[in-house]
């Protein structure tokens, strides 16, 4: 059987976004502590994902113009933080560029001292291992040393939009 | 010239200029027309670019410490044995500072004029001084760093 070629478009930073909108991901607060003062530090991240099971590695890819950025730079651990479906506000608050994101969030340190948010669906600390730099992001790469879940419902972002991941419809098996 | 003095010179310049800040001591041995190259990187850098690389390493690294641990001569070329070692507590490479120690050699290959140096190949590339920490660059992390 043959197709017929695909009709391609001229490409555009737009049509680019649109196609990153399709994709639904978790929120996640990755976060850390100031290198010189101890305050809390985090910026809302959906580039996340699991690198390996063994050893249990991470990769997150923060923006290097990032207020959080340079902390993951001083400090050797970060957490990551799965947001709950109920922590829209959390996430809004994290996105800022204001300086006293945390003021408030209600967090306790990891073994590390990585920020753990309150409320969170689930959450993890992992020592950095690598961080590879690209022209705009740099990607952390951290082997996971602490790690907790709940049975809160994730919040999930698709299409510039937060859902409740409580309220998925499982596809059932079709006839 | 000795070859023994010009040994000491380089490696008191050397001394001034990494150790020191003290840049303008490279006029003493490297020519007007001095160029440096690396194998690795296609950019070559002159005697003002030379002194810019040193403020920016030492910036970097404020308590940067560079040994010449040997010096081995021709009769116009000279090879110098390197090391240094300092603390990454400002921005090096686009790299935010992470407090932590680093320690690098490396090896310079120098043609000799007139008692000057006028070329010298590296054997190292100053971006790979943070790979010891775990971190790299990729390709487009480069292509907008100067000289570093």
């Amino acid at each position: 059987m043959t197709t017929p070629s695909l009709e391609i478009e001229p490409m555009t930073a737009e049509r680019v976004k649109g196609f990153h909108r399709t994709f639904v991901t978790g929120v996640t607060a990755v976060t850390t502590r100031d290198g010189a003062t101890e305050e809390p530090r985090g910026l809302v991240v959906n580039a996340f994902s699991a690198l390996s099971l063994d050893p249990p590695s991470i990769v997150v890819c923060v923006q290097k113009t990032s207020t959080s950025y340079r902390h993951l730079f001083a400090r050797d651990h970060l957490a990551v933080n799965i947001l709950a479906a109920d922590q829209a506000e959390v996430a809004s608050q994290l996105a800022s560029k204001a300086p006293d994101k945390f003021t408030h969030i209600r967090w306790r340190p990891a073994p590390a001292g990585s920020p753990v948010l309150d409320g969170a669906a689930a959450w993890l600390e992992a020592r950095i291992t690598e961080r590879i730099q690209s022209s705009t992001h740099t990607m952390f790469i951290a082997e996971v040393t602490a790690v907790d879940h709940s049975d809160r419902a994730p919040l999930l972002y698709a299409s510039g939009r937060f859902y409740d991941g409580g309220h998925l419809t499982e596809l059932g098996e079709k006839d | 010239m000795a070859a023994e003095t010009m040994s000491a010179r380089i490696a008191d310049a050397w001394e001034q200029a990494w150790n020191h800040g003290e840049v303008d001591a490279l006029d003493e041995v490297l020519a007007v027309d001095y160029r440096r190259t690396s194998l690795i990187d296609p950019r070559v850098l002159d005697r003002e670019d030379m002194k810019r690389t040193i403020r920016q390493m030492r910036a970097s690294f404020p308590d940067l410490i560079t040994r010449v641990d040997q010096c081995i001569e021709g009769p116009d070329t000279l090879a110098i044995l390197w090391r240094s070692s300092g603390t990454h507590l400002g921005e090096f490479a686009d790299v935010p500072p992470t407090g932590k120690r680093i320690e690098v050699a490396g090896a310079s290959f120098c043609r000799i004029k007139n008692s000057l140096i006028t070329d010298e190949v590296e054997t190292w590339d100053p971006r790979d001084i943070l790979a010891t920490l775990g971190i790299h660059s990729l390709r487009s992390a480069r292509e907008n760093q100067e000289f570093l």
